[in-house]
């Protein structure tokens, strides 16, 4: 059997390096949105999602957009392997006293991600990827192996329960 | 409000919110990545060394034996070909178990964090974690020691493969091993961090099975916020025998070919004679023990 680890040329450990420098930080943030801020279930996903990008390095002609592929794993890595709500929940809360933020970006922090928190799987990772990652319909669809007509019908029905958790407070979020 | 100005407005609370998670060290990510990649690519080589017979195995019967402590719960015949036999099993330990136990053995100067409106402890017992580990039970908190703000976690896994300093260390870290005694090892990977620090402590033990320990803490350094001999009394603790007896047997799939992650994260399941293996029982929980 051969040794994956003995061709110095299958992996540029330099290469990699940057790409987890320049995309480590995007990729942790958005694992702390789909997870609704479960951080050490973020910074699992995060993990994962690069061992299997560092698995594929010395293959990456293959992989025409490293930055998105990564994120199409992360997403599909979240959807398939996510823990139960109560995780989440408790993630979210001992986040309150983990990091120092002016409070009105927590406030809008915890009360953002619990409305998350309500959503599937699926309907978080469309709204993620639609207004955080700024994806358009059709990669969103193609993310996660969806219909565009599909991930508009999802995005549209997400928003309006994000709409209806967060009530008077979207309104002013959206406002302000 | 339009539905572009709401989405426009979703879109900018999301960027806010999301600028407020700080990502961890990039050596961090980096030598986890490495480590991680390197297990993946071993796994594919197997993977393709076995192949062959493989393919053999899948065109093959459907025969199988059950491993000790299991049992057929649920033969489902399907209209097609695809036939899945679910196993489950007798006596998985509790998440109440690990997180009361888990909290007992904390030394008195971890200060586990006040609730923040919510619980402090979670745990999760026999859940799937991606595509690294194959059963686990855990505890975790977030905590003060000395001052120090420290994330701890025990776990008690089957993995489908032993963490050994054999795997590799990334720039800068370190990997040390010890003998406990009685077929035993303590392996503890350092891992470089410029603002914090992280170690990880694998009691590993004959049969496949380990008791893992990782202590975060957010000031750099070359010692954890526990002492040595708190963390041996953390890892050796007789109370986890009971976890560790009880964890799912390996899947051993015919011909070696690798269980596969499915149904949302909820099973494993034998491609090559359709067992498929549920996360016995998985319980999550969040408490203020």
């Amino acid at each position: 059997m051969s040794n994956p680890d003995s061709d110095p040329s299958a992996v540029d450990p330099e290469d990699f390096h940057a790409f987890v420098a320049s995309r480590g930080t995007h990729l942790y943030r958005t694992a702390c949105l789909l997870t609704s801020g479960d951080t050490p279930l973020a910074e699992d996903l995060v993990q994962e999602t690069l061992s299997r990008m560092y698995a594929r390095w010395g293959r990456r002609g293959r992989i025409e957009n490293p930055s998105g592929y990564a994120q199409t794993v992360l997403v599909n890595a979240f959807i398939s392997a996510r823990r139960k709500s109560s995780t989440e929940r408790a993630g979210v809360e001992a986040l309150a006293g983990q990091v120092a933020v002016p409070r009105a970006d927590l406030t809008l922090r915890v009360t953002l991600l619990d409305a998350l928190r309500q959503l599937s799987a699926q309907d978080r990772a469309v709204l993620v990827l639609r207004y955080w990652e700024d994806r358009s319909v059709e990669d969103t669809a193609a993310a996660l192996k969806l219909s565009p007509s599909a991930v508009r019908s999802r995005s549209m029905r997400a928003l309006a329960r994000v709409r209806g958790q967060l009530g008077a407070d979207f309104v002013e979020f959206a406002e302000s | 409000m339009s539905l572009h100005e709401e989405s426009h407005s979703f879109a900018a609370d999301l960027h806010d919110t999301a600028l407020t998670f700080d990502a961890p060290n990039t050596e961090v990510l980096y030598s986890h990545a490495v480590t991680g990649g390197r297990r993946i690519k071993r796994r594919w080589a197997a993977q393709g060394a076995l192949g062959a017979l493989a393919a053999v195995a899948v065109a093959g019967s459907l025969a199988f034996s059950l491993a000790p402590g299991t049992r057929t719960h649920l033969a489902k015949p399907a209209a097609t070909a695809s036939v899945h036999r679910t196993v489950t099993y007798d006596g998985p330990v509790s998440g109440e178990y690990m997180l009361e136990n888990f909290k007992a053995l904390l030394p008195t100067d971890v200060k586990i964090d006040p609730p923040h409106g919510g619980a402090t402890l979670t745990g999760v017992s026999y859940a799937i974690y991606g595509t690294n580990s194959g059963w686990s039970a855990e505890a975790y908190t977030t905590a003060t020691v000395n001052g120090q703000r420290v994330g701890v976690s025990l776990s008690v896994d089957r993995p489908n493969y032993v963490s050994t300093c054999a795997l590799g260390v990334p720039r800068g870290g370190s990997c040390t091993t010890t003998s406990l005694g009685g077929g035993a090892t303590l392996v503890e990977y350092e891992w470089p961090v410029d603002m914090a620090s992280q170690f990880e402590f694998y009691r590993n033990l004959p049969g496949g099975v380990d008791v893992h320990l990782t202590v975060r803490g957010d000031r750099a350094g070359n010692h954890p916020a526990l002492t040595m001999s708190q963390i041996l009394a953390l890892v050796t603790a007789p109370v986890w025998d009971k976890a560790l007896a009880d964890l799912p047997a390996a899947i051993d799939c015919p011909s070696g070919i690798q269980p596969q992650n499915g149904g949302l994260g909820l099973y494993w399941v034998c491609t090559g004679d359709g067992r498929l293996f549920p996360n016995a029982g998985a319980t999550n929980i969040a408490t203020n023990l």
